[in-house]
């Protein structure tokens, strides 16, 4: 249900995200633009008005300065021309030239006449006769083509007339005027050319400029043959000189405007080919024209830098914020793409996620039917989707799950909670298997449940397993319960965590006493050492058997056998020791019994074979002997021989009995009852009263009522071997005395014989219960008495020593016999 | 060949074997000195002339003790242990003379030093053999260390 909400969030979000994102993008193009329009027609508009202003403020300073020129030029022109008229009205000088004219002989006077010409500020003048001969002149050199040409006219009755077409002498300009001579009635009497520098009046005048401008330019042009004529020098670009001409075809000078006619402001391209702006205007009453003009740049310039650096500015700034916000988006888009590239990721991963799944997956909508599987429900009930789709999961319904668990599961459904619990459902091929299912109902935003998700797990295993286990289980718990032995889970420091005894009884404290605590400290030393080394033993090599120690208990000593074994190792844990300690006291009794019982067969073969070969091997020689004597005839020697065969003839049926009868009682106790130990003590006096009597033996006997337990023929045998024994050693003591008695050791009773005798070297106490062992080889019996005695009471669980404080000291046999007890206990 | 007899304990608790032993030397070739004594602390007595033991003015420190191994009071290893840890005696040569073929009886003899462990035969004719080669290995052939402290007496 999760996964599937998560789907539908995702994908209704990256609609949202992918529309908003392309609105946004188109806004801000369209502002962008608008805003980039706006400043680019702000930006020429400003452009526009700043250089019209520029144009108009440069224009109107041009004019006024030109005008003003042109006033100047026009004003110098008319003085040279007044003062030419001036010149020829001067009464003197019509008297001298027409002196002069009538008597062209008057040299003085010519003299005078062309000091007079310089006197007047002019630099040179020439007086021409009205035929146009020289009658004289300040210079050598003839009068100017353009002079000539004037002199015509002012001789076809012009006024005086100034020459447009400066002449050029050295590095002077010159400009002529010429005027008429006329006589007091005003007849032309000569001609008079006066000729004027203009380096020093028009030069200065044009190359003055009173503003900041560097490329302002003002020239004198004028038609001529043509062509445009530039009277001045143009100054701006070296290398040119007075008098150059431009051809009329080259429009686009202001020059050859100004020639063509063209009058005030005109825009063009200067003979250095730079833009600039002129103003044309001609000089008043004659030909030449005035051109003043500038350079665009000069003007221009900053305002054009300044225009340039804002747009730059601008435009800088613009393309900054549009690659800025541009960028932006971008990051912003990527962002999202990413995102929205992961989110698919996700639903991808989400989507095997769920087809992939280990568990049985299954939707149906809100009637039930089957919209999806994934392929472990159909691997599991072999059902595939043909077979499922749009039917009802009842389809898997075996019978063996309980109606109350259906009504139970519709119910949570229902109630709009998850159903969880176990199904015991039926596949395709009609097998049943057991599930696990966790069923929840999917909402819609109306809040209506529309499917249901179930997810389930085939558990058919496990609930096998789980049963297998609790067999397993049990039988483990029978086997621990059948066990006698003690089982402890320790670690390596013997600490115990476990125990399992069969029965509580068999422990010897409290389990209290032990959970948690060391072997090390809760054993004496000795079993404690025996059993944390074999728990070592096992640590090194897995396990331990055959460890053997002893536990002094109330009961008695018990033997305890180990096996150690190392548990399997359990992550975060020490390693853990499984310790079973076998009960083998009886085992080990038994073994020592065996030990013991072997010694004694041993013993008891030695005994014989040398016992019995000792009279053999006499009885064998001295029967060589015998029939050597005989042959002899040594009568006397062979009697001698035929005793000591007979005697040793006699010795070793002696000792056959005896062993005869030590095996008769050797193997076990005839008979069992509750004897009084007066009963028995009185039957052995009477036995030995003979013996007593002789030796005048003093007999004290316990008058405790002990009850002994056993054979009482047996115990008849003892004390009458014992007293027969006491008898033989009396030695010479003078009033001998034999007791038997019984005391009290450790809460058990010991029987006691003891006499006053000769007594024991306590060398020879060793072997006094050996078979066929006499101390005295000349004393009566077989040597078998002590061994008897010392046999039936072993046999009867007893245990028999003798103590003597050496000869003369009499001997004492203290003896314990089992279950002694107190006759009215 | 010396012409003094040797001298020979014999600790033997059976009366029969020793009147056997004792016919035997009679008859053996070599001539020999017979001290017999019924068990080990006789034996012991004799040895070191104590409890009132007085042997006979002739009888002289014994050249070879004939032992048997199941004595009465001490038995025949105590009389061996005895003997062979004493400066004095231990280089007396032990002959164990008995009727035990016991591993154990064998082994202890040896390592309480006995010079020789023999088993009683069963007849006559080899218990004389055995007595002859006896008395002729430890009387003729053998070489004694010369004995700085002399006699018993």
């Amino acid at each position: 249900m999760r996964i599937l909400d998560f789907g539908k969030h995702l994908q209704e979000w990256r609609q949202r995200s992918s529309s908003s994102n392309g609105s946004f993008l188109f806004y801000f193009t369209v502002v962008f633009v608008l805003l980039s329009v706006l400043l680019i027609l702000g930006g020429v508009h400003f452009y526009h008005s700043e250089i019209e202003s520029r144009y108009h403020t440069q224009l109107q300073k041009i004019s006024a300065i030109t005008d003003m020129k042109v006033a100047s030029i026009q004003e110098m022109r008319s003085r040279f021309l007044v003062s030419a008229g001036n010149f020829a009205e001067n009464p003197f000088v019509m008297d001298a030239v027409s002196q002069v004219v009538q008597n062209p002989t008057q040299d003085i006077l010519k003299d005078k006449l062309m000091e007079s010409v310089w006197h007047s500020s002019f630099s040179d003048g020439w007086l021409l006769g009205l035929n146009g001969e020289l009658l004289t002149s300040t210079s050598k050199d003839p009068v100017s083509h353009t002079a000539k040409q004037a002199i015509a006219d002012v001789l076809a009755g012009a006024s005086p007339k100034l020459c447009d077409l400066p002449t050029m002498e050295g590095n002077h300009i010159y400009l002529d005027v010429v005027a008429m001579i006329y006589t007091k009635d005003r007849k032309p009497l000569a001609v008079l050319v006066l000729r004027m520098d203009l380096n020093d009046r028009l030069f200065p005048l044009l190359d003055f400029w009173p503003g900041a401008e560097r490329t302002i330019e003002s020239l004198v042009v004028m038609r001529d043959k043509g062509q445009a004529l530039f009277i001045n020098k143009r100054t701006i670009q070296p290398g040119h000189d007075f008098f150059e001409r431009e051809p009329l075809t080259k429009t686009h000078l202001p020059a050859v405007q100004a020639v063509l006619g063209k009058v005030g402001a005109y825009y063009g391209i200067d003979y250095r080919g730079f833009p600039v702006l002129s103003y044309i205007k001609p000089i008043p009453s004659s030909a030449w024209i005035l051109v003043v003009k500038v350079d665009e740049d000069d003007f221009l310039a900053d305002s054009r830098k300044e225009t340039l650096l804002l747009i730059v500015i601008l435009g800088g700034s613009i393309l900054l914020i549009a690659f800025g916000l541009n960028w932006l988006h971008r990051k912003l888009l990527s962002g999202l793409a990413k995102s929205a590239e992961e989110a698919k990721k996700k639903l991808l991963q989400f989507s095997v996620v769920v087809e992939e799944n280990p568990a049985l997956i299954l939707i149906t909508n809100r009637t039930g039917a089957i919209e999806y599987i994934n392929k472990k429900f159909t691997e599991v009930t072999g059902y595939t989707q043909e077979d499922v789709i749009g039917k009802n999961p009842r389809i898997l319904k075996s019978g063996e799950t309980s109606r109350a668990e259906y009504t139970r599961l519709w119910k949570t459904l229902q109630a709009g909670e998850t159903w969880q619990g176990e199904f015991h459902n039926c596949k395709k091929n009609g097998e049943l298997y057991w599930e696990s299912a966790m069923i929840t109902p999917i909402f819609g935003d109306d809040g209506k449940i529309t499917h249901f998700v179930s997810v389930k797990e085939d558990i058919t295993m496990r609930k096998l397993d789980a049963l297998a286990i609790v067999d397993a289980n049990n039988q483990y718990q029978t086997i621990l319960d059948t066990m006698p032995d003690l089982l402890f889970e320790v670690d390596q420091e013997s600490r115990i965590y476990q125990y399992h005894s069969h029965d509580d009884t068999s422990l010897l404290v409290h389990p209290e006493h032990f959970l948690g605590k060391k072997m090390l400290d809760v054993l004496p030393p000795e079993p404690g050492a025996v059993c944390f080394a074999a728990i070592q033993e096992a640590a090194a090599k897995g396990k331990s058997i055959g460890g053997v120690y002893c536990l002094p208990l109330p009961k008695g000593k018990c033997w305890f056998e180990l096996s150690v074994a190392a548990l399997p190792v359990q992550e975060g844990r020490t390693p853990h020791f499984l310790l079973l300690a076998r009960d083998i006291t009886s085992r080990k009794i038994a073994e020592d019994e065996l030990v013991m019982k072997n010694a004694e067969i041993e013993r008891f073969i030695y005994t014989v074979s040398h016992d019995l070969k000792s009279p053999l091997v006499t009885i064998q020689t001295f029967l060589n002997y015998l029939e050597r004597d005989r042959n002899a005839q040594k009568e006397a020697d062979v009697v001698k021989d035929m005793n000591f065969i007979r005697s040793a003839a006699e010795k070793m049926a002696a000792r056959l009995d005896g062993l005869l009868e030590l095996s008769r009682v050797g193997h076990q106790v005839n008979k069992e009852e509750k004897v009084l130990l007066q009963d028995i003590v009185n039957e052995v006096l009477v036995l030995v009263a003979g013996q007593i009597t002789s030796r005048k033996v003093e007999v004290i006997s316990t008058q405790e009522p002990l009850l002994l337990y056993g054979d009482k023929g047996q115990f008849v045998e003892v004390f009458q071997n014992l007293v027969d024994n006491a008898v033989k050693f009396l030695g010479d003591q003078p009033s001998p005395r034999i007791e038997i008695g019984a005391v009290r050791v450790n809460g058990d009773w010991e029987l006691f014989v003891r006499d006053n005798g000769s007594g024991i070297d306590p060398n020879h106490l060793g072997k006094i219960f050996g078979l066929f062992h006499k101390l005295e080889p000349k004393s009566a019996g077989s040597g078998l008495g002590l061994a008897l005695v010392k046999r039936i009471i072993e046999v009867h669980g007893g245990h028999i020593q003798v103590e003597s404080e050496g000869l003369g000291h009499g001997v004492t046999f203290r003896f314990t016999l089992p279950n002694i007890k107190r006759q009215n206990q | 060949m010396k012409s003094e007899p040797r001298v020979i304990l014999l600790v033997e608790d059976e009366e029969a074997h020793a009147e056997i032993i004792r016919r035997n030397l009679e008859d053996c070739d070599f001539t020999s000195h017979l001290v017999h004594v019924e068990d080990g602390q006789f034996a012991l007595d004799y040895l070191y002339q104590r409890n009132g033991f007085r042997p006979p003015a002739e009888v002289r420190r014994p050249d070879i003790i004939l032992l048997d191994w199941n004595l009465p009071k001490l038995s025949g290893l105590e009389v061996l242990k005895t003997i062979k840890t004493d400066p004095l005696f231990k280089r007396i040569p032990v002959i164990i003379l008995t009727t035990s073929s016991a591993e154990a009886d064998i082994a202890a003899a040896y390592a309480y030093h006995a010079n020789s462990f023999l088993m009683k035969p069963m007849d006559y004719a080899h218990f004389h053999q055995m007595l002859e080669t006896l008395c002729a290995y430890w009387f003729a052939w053998n070489h004694y260390p010369i004995e700085s402290e002399g006699s018993m007496s």
